[in-house]
């Protein structure tokens, strides 16, 4: 039966049959700022998969990327976690470093007891790396009474969680994928082989996965022995390339604004010279990045600089001076590279901020001391000149820095809050106009386009945000090109500049005259 | 676009013509020209006056790539029916029955839509009644013709040339005091490429 109420927005259709006919019509639209604060982390991790994640909460990064280590102490493995610590951040999008060679821990379940049965199902850990060692997992009756269905109970520092009523017995029966889900945290994916029904891990009787059972009737991954089908997870050996394709899909991916690598790659050199190539290419990110190297002097921190940044680029954000934060788990100081704290004040302070403005301390107090706390005047001098962001230590203690520059020394590009401000109004308004690509040119529309960007920039200007004034000028299209399906807008915009060099004068003495006005 | 009104009226005679096919090749639209023949029985759709109502330009369609049709408004024009017929009985029927044809919209009785679709555009007219009385004109002493009165609502649309669809929308931003520049391109404009899901890249 056809509806009496139609819904499009097609005047065709409102010939063909008597009705009624609602016609939804966008509200004029208009330019919302865009969001800058999102980074994009890459780096190694505990465990994690090597696509690009949005993360919005420290527990969820740490249920799907882990913390510091395996969970045992010992030597610190997760690069990332490392990165943010003692920092905020806003939302991010995290890739992990996964070497090509890493290899990802699995062990196939039979039906029988005595590890010459079918096997029937695959318990894997859900991401490469060593990590898989740590997770157990076993096979027990199911909460349904069910004989032919299972439960399988997975645990992973010291945590379980059970997966109840699995059934795989027959062909028509695969209720893994419903059950388990493919969330990225989980630790492990499980796949049906054959049909059938798993033995329960207490009822096992092979030699090897005996000794391999616990108490609980955990065994490990790949802990069981030749009898069955397994595989040890690894993780492998990063290589240069295997940073430098991890930044590479944080930079192709729409979202972050600043991103870098968490601590350093393998190949330092490597990974700046990529940063050069990535550049230009994009119009909506920064890279932050350093020399790699912890407690250079001035000299040699500006000679790599300029011999990795062949290119120099406002997209480009070299930092110096690396800090020291106290790891809380083990109570020690650690040294972290100056590119993070940059990315995590960035991350939290408005566009047309200044990383070095004074407020902006409360970002770096998780900084303890840096490995260069006696640079000069002219040490200063020649970082900024050379265009590197340098971490300082104010007199009262605080840390902060006190120049924040991109690599593009060129005069009137060189600040930060500058290439934030204008990457911030190319996407706010992108975003928008986007709407009218595919559009038709009338009139109307270039006076739309031409209006929003006129409201957008007086509501900054009226906020005292960003800019101070501007103009709207589309006058260099000409019939041609717009024959050709090319529209160009030009945005003047004057940006409300900072106090970076505040000048006090002062004549004091007996005989100076005050002039009262 | 004249040719909008033009092709409504045309319309509104097929509509009238085919509820009263007594008037089949009698309809004039608009006065006819002295020299025409008279004969019986005759419909006579003439406009009287035309008067235009603005609204925020609307595209309509875009019926080649270099042009689209933009709806700006409304017409609203006052049209006579002026009915001859050799016999008052015979004009009375002709009347009943252009009449009906009007009262026998179904939802909105009195009111005729028309669907245009001869021209390169497709609207609808709206077409009506404005009273149900047939006024005779009087002729010496006799009455050959009679009249009713319409109110007709036809879309006022206008084609816009050189209306090509923008495949590639760059974005210049150019942060400076150097307002008013002619230039668009590096290294005094930073210039974008927005595409459609809103990514964008350098322009090369």
């Amino acid at each position: 039966m056809a509806q009496d109420v139609y819904f499009t927005s097609n005047p065709a259709e409102f010939t063909q049959v008597e009705g009624l006919y609602v016609v939804e019509k966008d509200p004029p639209g208009f330019i919302q700022g865009a969001d800058l604060g999102a980074t994009g982390i890459a780096g190694i991790c505990v465990r994690g998969p090597s696509t690009v994640q949005w993360i919005s909460s420290t527990a969820r990064f740490l249920e799907v990327y882990g913390g510091r280590d395996r969970g045992s102490g010992g030597a610190l493995v997760g690069e990332v976690w490392r990165s943010l610590l003692n920092k905020r951040f806003g939302s991010l999008y995290i890739r992990r470093v996964i070497a090509t060679d890493a290899d990802t821990g699995h062990v196939h379940v039979e039906e029988g007891v005595d590890g010459a049965g079918t096997e029937v199902l695959k318990v894997a850990a859900s991401s490469p790396g060593d990590w898989a060692a740590d997770v157990g997992w076993k096979v027990e009756d199911a909460s349904d009474g069910d004989a032919n269905h299972f439960n399988l109970v997975v645990r992973y520092l010291g945590e379980t969680v059970t997966y109840e009523n699995l059934n795989i017995k027959t062909a028509s029966d695969d209720n893994l994928a419903e059950v388990i889900g493919d969330d990225v945290a989980n630790w492990v994916t499980v796949t049906k082989l054959a049909d059938g029904r798993p033995a329960n891990n207490s009822t096992v009787t092979e030699t090897d996965f005996v000794a391999a059972r616990d108490a609980d009737d955990f065994v490990q991954i790949a802990a069981i022995g030749a009898a069955y089908t397994t595989n040890v997870g690894d993780d492998g050996t990063a290589v240069s390339a295997d940073y430098i394709s991890a930044i590479t899909d944080l930079a192709y991916t729409p979202g972050p604004y600043c991103c870098f690598v968490a601590g350093a790659s393998v190949d330092q050199n490597a990974l700046n010279g990529t940063l050069v190539t990535l550049a230009p290419l994009v119009a909506d990110k920064a890279f932050l990045t350093w020399s790699g190297t912890h407690g250079q002097v001035v000299a040699t921190e500006s000679a790599n600089k300029g011999t990795d940044i062949t290119t120099a680029s406002g997209r480009i954000w070299w930092c110096f001076n690396s800090a020291y934060t106290l790891d809380p788990e083990t109570g020690l100081e650690i040294q972290v590279p100056p590119h993070e704290w940059m990315a995590g004040i960035c991350s939290q302070t408005d566009v047309d901020v200044h990383p070095g403005d004074r407020a902006n301390a409360q970002y770096c107090a998780g900084i303890r001391r840096l490995a260069n706390e006696t640079l000069t005047r002219a040490d200063l001098v020649a970082l900024r000149a050379a265009g590197i962001s340098t971490l300082e230590k104010l007199p009262d203690g605080a840390f902060l820095f006190r120049s924040a520059v991109v690599t593009d020394t060129t005069t009137g590009k060189t600040e930060i809050a500058r290439r934030r401000s204008a990457d911030y109004l190319i996407l706010s308004a992108s975003d928008r106009l986007r709407y009218y690509v595919k559009s038709k040119n009338t009139l109307e529309n270039r006076a739309q386009m031409a209006g929003e960007l006129v409201a957008f920039s007086n509501a900054l200007k009226d906020a005292s945000r960003i800019i101070e004034d501007f103009a709207i000028d589309q006058s260099m299209n000409t019939d041609a090109s717009r024959g050709q399906g090319i529209e160009k807008i030009r945005w003047d915009v004057r940006l409300i500049g900072h106090m970076l060099h505040l000048i006090l004068e002062s004549t004091i003495g007996t005989t100076v005259t005050i002039e009262e006005s | 676009m004249a040719i909008v009104r033009l092709e409504a009226l045309k319309q509104l005679s097929k509509a009238i013509t085919c509820a009263v096919p007594a008037l089949k090749d009698r309809i004039c639209v608009g006065q006819a020209p002295s020299s025409r023949e008279m004969r019986w029985p005759s419909l006579a759709i003439i406009p009287v006056r035309w008067r235009y109502f603005p609204d925020q330009a609307l595209e309509h369609s875009d019926p080649a790539p270099d042009r689209v049709i933009m709806n700006v408004g409304r017409h609203e024009s006052t049209i006579q029916l002026r009915l001859g017929a050799s016999t008052l009985f015979e004009r009375m029927e002709l009347e009943q029955e252009i009449s009906n044809l009007f009262l026998e919209t179904p939802l909105h009785p009195g009111v005729l839509l028309t669907d245009v679709t001869a021209c390169p555009l497709e609207f609808r007219a709206a077409w009506e009644l404005e009273e149900d009385e047939w006024r005779n004109e009087l002729a010496f002493d006799k009455a050959y013709f009679s009249i009713t009165q319409l109110t007709g609502i036809i879309p006022a649309l206008v084609t816009r040339l050189d209306a090509w669809t923008i495949d590639q929308l760059q974005l210049g931003v150019a942060l400076g005091d150097d307002f008013g520049s002619a230039t668009f391109g590096p290294p005094g404009v930073e210039v974008v490429l927005i595409a459609e899901d809103g990514t964008i890249t350098p322009s090369p």
